[in-house]
């Protein structure tokens, strides 16, 4: 067998695994003007081995607008009473592990209540403004959902340095 | 006979207006925040109202700010129809300039807004969406801080509203 079909397989195989790993499908989106990034979910489980986040550029004062989708993986399984919770907070560097405190600092922050089945989603799309520069961690997880129906909760995030 | 009369046709007409207040609750609030501390300050509130009519039953409560002072929105509303998952319901808040204080037509959503988001999900008994967002109106003028539902497969929508009156800084 190549090394490429080899390392296609692997690459296959992982992928399933990490997509089945996770309960939640999160499709996260950061936008201002032309420039954008996005995420995807992962595990928000403790001391999990996270990879960097994508990081975004803008101005201070300049309008953005975050997007987001949420669906369940797994068809068959229906989790209840979950809380969608998204916030735009100040941190003090981007890229830091430590999820700031939502005491203060927080320029938006949303949460949904719902049950998500097979066919259910959450989307959203907000727009507003970073009036003050510095480094924000925009984040969007699941609450609760690990008290029912599966074994930890999920998230996607994004930096956006405001210059 | 009369009398009976009269409280029929009363609550017939009441009747319709009471289940219309019960599908959704709406706490909409904004709050000043103290420019140093960024502590909540003074707030002004409203609950929910029907459209239609347009604008709703209720005169909207009216907030004066001073242009560029920091300011939030908080609203929660909770989903009170308890007969079933409504599918796809949409809330959607706002902050729009309006032409007048109290006016009951809604401004055109396509010019920019202040600030404004929705978010789209089943609706099932009690279910809840909320959101706190900070912003600041930097023109003077008359702006209109609306949360709203969409798509709630019903003959009415249920909605907050708060005017602001934004003045002049000194």
């Amino acid at each position: 067998m190549s090394r490429f079909l080899f390392g296609f397989i692997v690459f296959i195989g992982a992928t399933a695994a990490a997509a089945a790993a996770e309960p939640f499908a999160i499709d996260l989106e950061v936008r201002s003007g032309k420039a954008s990034q996005t995420a995807h979910a992962q595990s928000a489980v403790p001391d999990a081995e996270l990879p960097k986040r994508p990081v975004l550029e803008i101005k201070a004062g300049d309008r953005v607008t975050v997007k987001w989708k949420m669906t369940t993986t797994d068809p068959t399984t229906k989790i209840e009473n979950v809380t969608v919770h998204f916030f735009a907070v100040k941190e003090e560097m981007a890229g830091q592990k430590a999820v700031p405190k939502l005491t203060q600092g927080v320029t938006a922050e949303s949460a949904c209540t719902l049950d998500f089945g097979p066919k259910e989603r959450n989307e959203a799309e907000l727009t507003f403004t970073l009036e003050a520069p510095g480094s924000y961690l925009f984040r969007v997880e699941t609450l609760g959902a690990s008290a029912v129906a599966v074994d930890h909760e999920d998230f996607a995030a994004i930096d956006v340095i405001a210059h | 006979m009369k009398s009976f009369c009269w409280f029929a046709c009363a609550a017939l007409f009441w009747l319709p207006l009471t289940a219309r207040a019960e599908h959704a609750r709406i706490d909409l609030q904004l709050i000043h925040i103290d420019p140093v501390t960024g502590a909540d300050g003074d707030a002004v509130g409203a609950t929910a109202d029907t459209e239609p009519p347009a604008g709703g039953f209720n005169e909207r409560p009216v907030a004066k700010v001073q242009a560029g002072e920091p300011l939030v929105l908080q609203f929660v509303l909770t989903n009170k129809y308890p007969h079933g998952v409504l599918k796809d319901v949409t809330v959607r808040y706002y902050v729009v300039r309006e032409d007048k204080l109290g006016q009951k037509s809604l401004p055109d959503l396509s010019k920019a807004t202040v600030t404004e988001g929705k978010f789209t999900q089943n609706f099932k008994p009690d279910c809840r969406v909320g959101s706190r967002v900070a912003f600041k109106i930097t023109e003077p003028g008359f702006y209109l801080l609306r949360v709203e539902t969409l798509n709630t497969d019903s003959d009415h929508e249920h909605f907050s509203a708060i005017d602001i009156q934004v003045e002049k800084a000194p």
